[in-house]
């Protein structure tokens, strides 16, 4: 892919003496819509993030991200005949929320808890099950999980489920950059990987390295329709902090360096909606810097009005040890 | 058996057609002469010129493309008068006893400034004839005209009038009267061209030095095209010069071409060739070692071949073909990385012309067509392939029947095999080896019948009727693919049929000998489609044909025009209106990202549309000081039940105002100024309205669709040509031009496009959003020698 963007960037840089200046675009305000993040994942407790959306050409800063968190929302989850009602956690009593949770979930939510002196961003509001009640209740193989947000005068509904099995790789190794010379310090994590030939398989994979917090790449969906059934071997590209975009024209990205010690790689199957919704936000955000680019509108499956994503994962965690 | 039954009545209609036609013509005691007109200097046909008694102009007829004409002449001694503009007209006194051929070979005017011709057309035809909405010009006037980079380009000339839009900053693509890009059927020497453009259309593929002319048709088309819905670019070829050897060729900053011609058998039989290649990235490779984009290159190159044969006095036989590819490539021995990209098309024709009657014509083609995209690419131990295109076999045959001075009578047969090939991509991880198997190539039938009958019924009017019956029909072999269940069907098996009929109406009213008013009627069919969902026109684009789920496109044109020429045809004038309605209109669903082994047609949407517009157009066609101004008032929208929440959107290239200025003047026969100004309405655009977070990271939410205009476009270009003639020889064969061009003289930066540039982040909560405007091309100036021999 560096090579396809390098000679698309090529293209387009040589061709045009292009130049760049800002632009004032004058548009109409537009009404709120709510975005949704909740996911669900075998063996771990559901978590749900709401947030308005916002104008993208007015400045965002500290006092708009404590406007971002919608606050007091009732947001239950359906399961079989079961309703979870989830228990609203921020600053004031997210030390209610075992230590070992917070500690994985801000991991999940991509910033490290040391940051903010051991606990949560005083304008972070995250949904998750009430700890106070046993047994915990965890996402399951198989199962089909039904959710429902009342805030704001709205109601938001949404249905995920979580695959039915998990898939991990039969070996890891690494490899030395493609260009070893240049790049001495950097390395490409490898595995085999068995796809299962009777399913129609969507995945979505994230990295992590020694304790810091999850990354996320660019590309982080996929599906099997290329290899359905097959054994072969794939490189696990190493993600990106949350929110970051990295330089399309830096050849160490994607790849694991000297410093890294544990490499954690987590594999996850996922269904087709959550895998469309992946997939075209991604898109989304990769069409806004390019001539050739085309406007995709993100597929949610959130209906009654929201945006986002309530999205099932039955995932199976790797850890190599460079050390 | 449904389809065989309507086939059988619309050959009834057409047979019935013909019989009214022949039944309305009335026989005189007339003899037919007929023959060729050429040029006296290099032997090439010329297509257009008037043949006409010099006792009573208005008996007269045009030659065709092939440069055939057959006039009824009565008997006795005629003086016969041939004209075409820009060289000397002749008349001849024949006695005329029985029918008689005679070839005309007209020589080129010598008093150039007061004729300069800027257009291959009859002084008064645009009033006379029933065209609607029909440019032609000759590859002369286009080299007049400033070229960008330096490169002359003929469907640049075409953007400069009135209705026709350029598809964006220096690109070649166009869209004519609100239709979209795969509307116009660009033909070179009746070969269908499916990427008429270089480097994703900042260049087009016709080498200038090779064409002899280009016809535009976007008004009501005549019943022997087909298969679009919104234009015709016709190309023609030059034949080759049958006289002499001649050479010619340019040098420029990005590229160079020559061409050369000669007689294989003097009167007899000739040939060109013609070649360009760009090498502004070869030179740039020093440059490039030692940044990011070492190891990476892309070049462009075109070949014109063309040879014809006289069999006798009543055949002739040519043979064109055309091979053009851009080539992107990158290599890195550091990276074990290696990538080639290339793509293009090929076209091979061979056409026979008989004379069947001195008042029939026929011409046979046989034509093969290609366009290939393809990708290879390979880092390590993984590697990748893929490829797309479309490849045609296609056979026509027509006739010109000459029934008398009033009545000609054009019909013929079309028959295409279509083979469409989807992105098919395959792959090799260390010893895996994967392909894309859910997806399949596409074939097809597509046929047309025709008839077309201009008919003079009298000094003031003239109707053009014509008929298309065409059919389509998708056939085997192919895989069609319902959830779990798989229907195979085998090569040649008829799977989905679809007929059209096409009526194609033409009518001129002259008010007098210098004004007329004209209208048009047409209903186009479209079976092969090229949908895009990207902002630009790209050669990953893929062509598809009708089928089951994607039904033929349909426009139904309406057209009126008035006409109108002043100080004896020095200036001409029109104001044509037109509205059009369209029905079945792709488009890829908003939330489309192609997906690989999944069919596309899969993610279309249907829905219909309508373009109006009125177009203005004045031109000076002789003079030292000559050219023209078109205006063009427009809309352009599209109706989806799946899109835009089902409301009216505009298209995105819906372009209210356009106004087009080129001039030239020719100080001497040695300094010639041109200059060309374009203001045009902004495109419009998708806006992004809002953002939401995910993973800390914006998802952006649209406004509606195309509901954002860009600033207005303007540019102005200039050139200064320079054509040295010695003093001592000034008739020497070797000659030189040196071409000097501006390029958006004042440095405008028109808004190419915008993206949204994300500074900071969600997480430290200072992120801002600033959209940004990107320009291509500043102030560029450019130079190209030019010689001839």
């Amino acid at each position: 892919m560096h090579t396809l963007k390098k000679i698309l960037l090529f293209c387009f840089v040589i061709i045009s003496i292009s130049c760049e200046k800002e632009f004032n675009m004058k548009l109409k305000e537009t009404s709120n819509i709510i975005a949704v993040e909740g996911k669900i994942e075998n063996d771990f407790p559901p978590y749900i993030l709401l947030t308005n959306s916002f104008s993208i050409y007015k400045d965002f800063n500290i006092n708009s991200l404590t406007n971002l968190f919608i606050q007091g929302a009732n947001i239950s989850i359906f399961h079989n005949n079961d309703t979870i009602h989830l228990k609203e956690y921020n600053s004031t009593n997210i030390h209610e929320m075992p230590d070992s949770f917070q500690v994985e979930l801000a991991e999940r939510l991509g910033f490290d808890i040391a940051q903010f002196g051991g606990s949560f961003p005083p304008f972070v509001s995250i949904y998750t099950i009430d700890f106070s009640k046993m047994p915990l209740f965890v996402g399951e193989l198989g199962q089909t999980y039904g959710l429902e947000i009342k805030v704001q005068d709205k109601i938001l509904t949404a249905s995920t489920s979580i695959p039915n099995r998990t898939v991990h790789f039969d070996s890891l190794w690494l490899e030395t950059h493609p260009n070893p010379a240049k790049f001495p310090d950097y390395y490409q994590l490898t595995g085999i990987l068995s796809d299962n030939g009777s399913t129609t398989d969507y995945y979505r994979y994230a990295t992590k390295v020694d304790e810091e917090p999850w990354l996320v790449s660019n590309s982080s969906v996929f599906d099997d329709v290329f290899f359905n059934g097959k054994k072969f071997k794939i490189f696990i590209p190493k993600g990106n902090r949350f929110g970051d975009t990295p330089d399309p024209l830096d050849e160490t990205v994607g790849y694991w360096n000297n410093q890294d010690s544990v490499l954690t790689f987590k594999l996850s199957l996922i269904d087709r909606p959550h895998y469309d919704f992946w997939r075209t936000l991604e898109s989304n955000r990769s069409s806004q810097g390019s001539p050739f680019g085309s406007f995709v509108v993100v597929k949610s499956n959130i209906q009654g009005g929201g945006v986002g994503i309530w999205g099932g994962y039955a995932s199976y965690t790797h850890h190599f040890y460079r050390f | 058996m449904y389809i065989f039954t309507t086939l059988m009545k619309a050959n009834n209609l057409l047979f019935f057609f013909f019989l009214i036609i022949c039944f309305s013509s009335f026989a005189q005691e007339n003899y037919t002469l007929s023959g060729f007109v050429k040029d006296a200097k290099n032997g090439e046909v010329i297509i257009g010129a008037n043949i006409y008694l010099s006792s009573d102009a208005s008996e007269g007829t045009v030659s065709n493309i092939y440069g055939f004409y057959s006039i009824s002449v009565p008997a006795g001694q005629q003086k016969i008068v041939v004209s075409y503009i820009g060289y000397q007209p002749q008349e001849i006194e024949l006695d005329i006893k029985s029918n008689l051929k005679h070839n005309f070979d007209l020589k080129e005017e010598n008093n150039i400034l007061e004729e300069v011709v800027i257009t291959s057309e009859r002084k008064d035809e645009n009033v006379k004839n029933t065209k609607l909405g029909t440019i032609e010009l000759s590859s002369d006037r286009i080299k007049s005209i400033p070229a960008f980079m330096g490169e002359v380009d003929i469907i640049k000339a075409l953007q400069l009038m009135p209705g026709v839009q350029a598809a964006g900053e220096g690109n070649s693509g166009i869209y004519v009267r609100g239709g979209g890009p795969d509307q116009n059927l660009v033909l070179l020497d009746d070969a269908i061209v499916y990427n008429p453009g270089h480097l994703f259309g900042f260049f087009s593929v016709f080498n200038n030095d090779a064409v002899k002319n280009v016809t535009l048709v976007k008004g009501a088309m005549p019943a022997n095209y087909g298969g679009r819905l919104s234009s015709v670019i016709d190309v023609q070829m030059k034949e080759g010069n049958n006289k002499k050897f001649q050479m010619e060729g340019g040098l420029g900053l990005i590229s160079s071409r020559l061409t050369l011609q000669a007689p294989i058998q003097k009167n007899k039989s000739s040939f060109l060739i013609s070649g360009r290649r760009t090498y502004a990235f070869d030179i740039a490779q020093p440059a490039l070692k030692k940044t990011d984009f070492a190891g990476t290159n892309y070049f462009f190159y075109d070949i014109n071949l063309k040879a014809n044969y006289i069999i006798s006095d009543k055949s002739r036989l040519y043979i064109s073909g055309y091979f053009g590819r851009d080539v992107f490539v990158y290599n890195s021995k550091e990276n074990q990385t290696n990538v080639k990209i290339p793509w293009g098309n090929i076209t091979s024709t061979i056409r026979y012309n008989h004379i069947i009657s001195p008042k029939l014509f026929m011409n046979v083609s046989f034509i093969f067509n290609d366009y290939k995209f393809s990708f290879t690419g390979k880092q390590t131990d993984f590697s990748f392939k893929a490829n797309s295109g479309v490849r045609d076999y296609n056979v026509k045959i027509d006739f010109d029947y000459y029934l008398s001075n009033k009545h000609l009578l054009k019909f013929g047969y079309d028959y295409t095999h279509h083979r469409m090939t989807p992105t098919l991509a395959s792959a090799t991880s260390d010893t895996t080896e994967f392909k894309t198997d859910k997806i399949s190539k596409k074939y097809s039938h597509e046929m047309a019948w025709y008839v077309q009958h201009e008919w003079e019924i009298s000094k003031k009017v003239k109707l053009d009727m014509g008929f298309r019956l065409s059919f389509f029909q998708h056939i085997g072999p192919y895989k069609e693919i319902n959830g779990m269940d798989t229907i195979q069907y085998k090569r040649g098996k008829a799977i989905q049929p679809y007929v059209g009929y096409e009526p194609r109406l033409a009518m001129r009213y002259a008010i007098n000998e210098s004004s007329s008013i004209k209208t048009g009627l047409s209903l186009n069919y479209q079976y092969i489609h090229l949908v895009s969902n990207s902002n630009s026109t790209l050669p990953t684009d893929v062509w598809v044909q009708s089928t089951a789920r994607v039904k033929p496109q349909q426009a139904l044109q309406f057209n009126l025009g008035y006409f109108k020429n002043f100080k004896e045809n020095m200036y001409e004038m029109s104001v044509e209106f037109y509205y059009k309605q369209l029905w079945n209109q792709i488009e890829y669903t908003e939330s489309y990202v192609s997906e690989l082994d999944v069919d596309p047609e899969l993610s279309y949407v249907f829905g219909k549309g309508k373009a109006y517009g009125a177009e203005f157009f004045i031109r000076k066609n002789k003079g030292k000081l000559n050219g023209w101004i078109g205006y063009t008032i427009s809309r352009s929208d599209r109706k989806f039940s799946n899109l835009n929440n089902g409301n009216v959107f505009p298209t995105k290239y819906d372009r209210p105002h356009d106004l087009s200025v080129n001039l030239a003047y020719n100080l001497n026969n040695e300094w010639q100024f041109g200059t060309t100004f374009v203001y045009a309405s902004g495109n419009t655009m998708t806006p992004v309205i809002g953002a939401f977070v995910t993973e800390g990271a914006l998802g952006f939410i649209y406004g509606k669709r195309n509901s954002y205009r860009i600033p207005a476009y303007h540019r102005m270009d200039l050139s200064l040509t320079y054509t040295p003639i010695p003093k001592r020889k000034p008739n020497r064969r070797w000659q030189s031009s040196y071409n000097f061009s501006i390029y958006n003289v004042y440095s405008r930066k028109n808004v190419y496009f915008i993206y949204n540039k994300i500074k900071g982040s969600i997480a430290s909560g200072d992120i801002r959003v600033q959209p940004i405007q990107v320009s291509l091309f500043p102030i560029i100036p450019s130079f190209t020698w030019n010689f001839k021999f």
